[in-house]
């Protein structure tokens, strides 16, 4: 597989801090993300993975430090958050499909009301994209009528949709039973395969030994691993993450 | 001991001759009952909305007065809004229609309820369809548009029909105003006649009212295509 990696930056995190309350929750994390990267980002639970992640597009506010998305600044009010956020995907992992819309309309949403694309451009395109992650028979469907996997590859189609510079992924397959996990995962290399620059959040060793470029550990706020996913997996340098991945395996 | 002959229960309760010239007033009465029911069901219904969706924002600010709006609403028995609005308030030279105050005195107290449904509604939403949304790039407007409160509207179905029969049931307040809705009409007519079968015409024709409402929740509730 072939890994192209440009220079580009698409994101620069620098000096993040979360506090909840009194709780330091991310401890001063710098980090870039450039074009074509796929990050993977392991830690135990309850190491903040979560909540880095949705700092990224300020689903989660964060206390101090800044996000840049190219040279946009996500952080601080300069810049509407909204035009900033149609560019990042995010892929939830409780799927967080609409359950009132179809499949179809789930992923017609954003282009129609916030592109402003036409509904018959927008309905080709998400037809094309259901396609793509195996659903086209599904359009109708309505979220319960699907299974986990189902409702995630339509989570990651309603993304794509927006055609965005970036995904983030927040344990996606954490939520799926067993049989399933692999047709998400499938999708997500084939993106990887691609060329989308994506920061995944999992456990998943396979998937980020076959897509990933990059792995990051954090755990208690900090990253502390920052390396190849052969690096990181196979000759880590820290005892806390020689205990996390034997915990894994 | 319980002694009715059943011919005299029906020519005291069911007497058609009583009726005779009298449907007219009777249904024009119906009329008026109608539009003050429908009118303070469209607006009510948007203002408890708004309301919540302001409540939700947790300005104290707002919600402070808010609370105290509701607390009021529920201590005033709506008679006593209603003579307020129409018998009190001209002595400030406002005054209003017996129809405008009707519909004033209802909306003003039926928003408040349906304001905390829609509110438990709205909350009771995963946060996550939020966060989906806005990730989206949807901004908190067209979020509430087109995730929030069609859901929050398929949660709160079951209690708004019930709220949308009480304003039809509270219509029946303006029986002491000088507007003749439905049982104003069934009163006339039952005084001039001597006889209470007009009352209970009356009665029978708030349920022909309730009927179409419940036939168009139960479409509506058939449409919410949510499972809880
Ligand atoms: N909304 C919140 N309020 C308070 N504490 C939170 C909130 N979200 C997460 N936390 C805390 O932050 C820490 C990191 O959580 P999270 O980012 O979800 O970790 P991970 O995804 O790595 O399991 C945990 O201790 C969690 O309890
Ligand atoms: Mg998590």
């Amino acid at each position: 597989m072939k890994k192209k990696i440009h220079s580009e930056a698409i994101l620069r995190i620098i000096g993040l801090n979360k506090y909840f309350g009194e709780e330091h929750i991310l401890k001063s994390i710098s980090t870039t993300i450039k074009k074509g990267e796929v990050v993977a980002i392991m830690g135990p639970s309850g190491g903040g993975k979560s909540t880095f992640i949705r700092c990224i597009n300020r689903i989660e506010e964060p206390t101090t430090g800044q996000v840049y998305f190219g040279d946009l600044e996500v952080t601080g009010s300069k810049n509407k958050i909204c035009d900033i956020r149609r560019d990042i995907g995010m892929v939830f992992q409780n799927f967080a499909l609409f359950p009132h819309l179809t499949a179809l309309e789930n992923i017609m949403l954003a282009p129609t009301k916030v592109k402003k694309i036409s509904k018959e451009k927008a309905k080709l395109k998400a037809m094309a994209l259901l396609k793509r992650v195996g659903l086209e028979d599904k359009a109708n469907s309505f979220p319960e009528q699907l299974s986990g996997g189902q409702q995630q590859r339509v989570a990651i189609a309603r993304s794509l949709a927006m055609d965005p510079t970036i995904l983030l992924f927040d344990e996606p397959t954490s939520a799926l039973d067993p049989e399933m996990v692999r047709e998400v995962l499938d999708v997500m290399v084939s993106l990887a395969e691609e060329g989308m620059t994506m920061v995944v959040v999992s456990h998943e060793i396979n998937f980020i030994k076959e897509a990933a470029s990059r792995v990051l550990v954090l755990v208690n706020g900090e990253i502390i691993e920052d390396g190849s996913s052969k690096q990181v997996i196979e000759k880590p340098s820290h005892q806390r993450t020689k205990e996390f991945l034997g915990n894994l395996l | 001991m319980l002694d009715f002959d059943i011919n005299e229960i029906k020519h005291i309760f069911f007497n058609m001759e009583v009726m005779e010239g009298q449907w007219g007033l009777l249904f024009s009465g119906l009329w008026v009952t109608v539009k003050i029911a429908a009118v303070s069901i469209i607006f009510s219904t948007i203002l408890g909305l708004l309301v919540a969706i302001v409540r939700i924002q947790n300005n104290s600010a707002y919600n402070l007065l808010l609370i105290a709006y509701l607390e009021f609403c529920r201590a005033t028995p709506i008679v006593v809004a209603l003579i307020v609005v129409y018998f009190g308030l001209p002595f400030l030279n406002i005054t209003f229609s017996p129809f405008q105050s009707a519909v004033i005195v209802i909306v003003f107290v039926h928003t408040a309820y349906i304001g905390e449904a829609f509110r438990s509604g709205i909350l009771a939403i995963n946060k996550s369809q939020n966060e989906a949304a806005q990730s989206l790039g949807l901004n908190q407007i067209q979020t509430y548009q087109y995730i929030l409160v069609p859901q929050a509207f398929r949660i709160v179905l079951p209690t708004l029909a019930n709220q949308w029969t009480g304003i039809i049931k509270d219509t029946s307040i303006c029986t002491i105003l000088a507007i003749t809705e439905l049982l104003k009409a069934a009163q006339i007519i039952a005084a001039w006649k001597a006889n209470p079968t007009p009352l209970v015409m009356s009665t029978l024709m708030y349920l022909l009212i309730l009927i179409p409402l419940t036939i168009f929740t139960m479409r509506l509730e058939k449409n919410a295509r949510i499972k809880k």
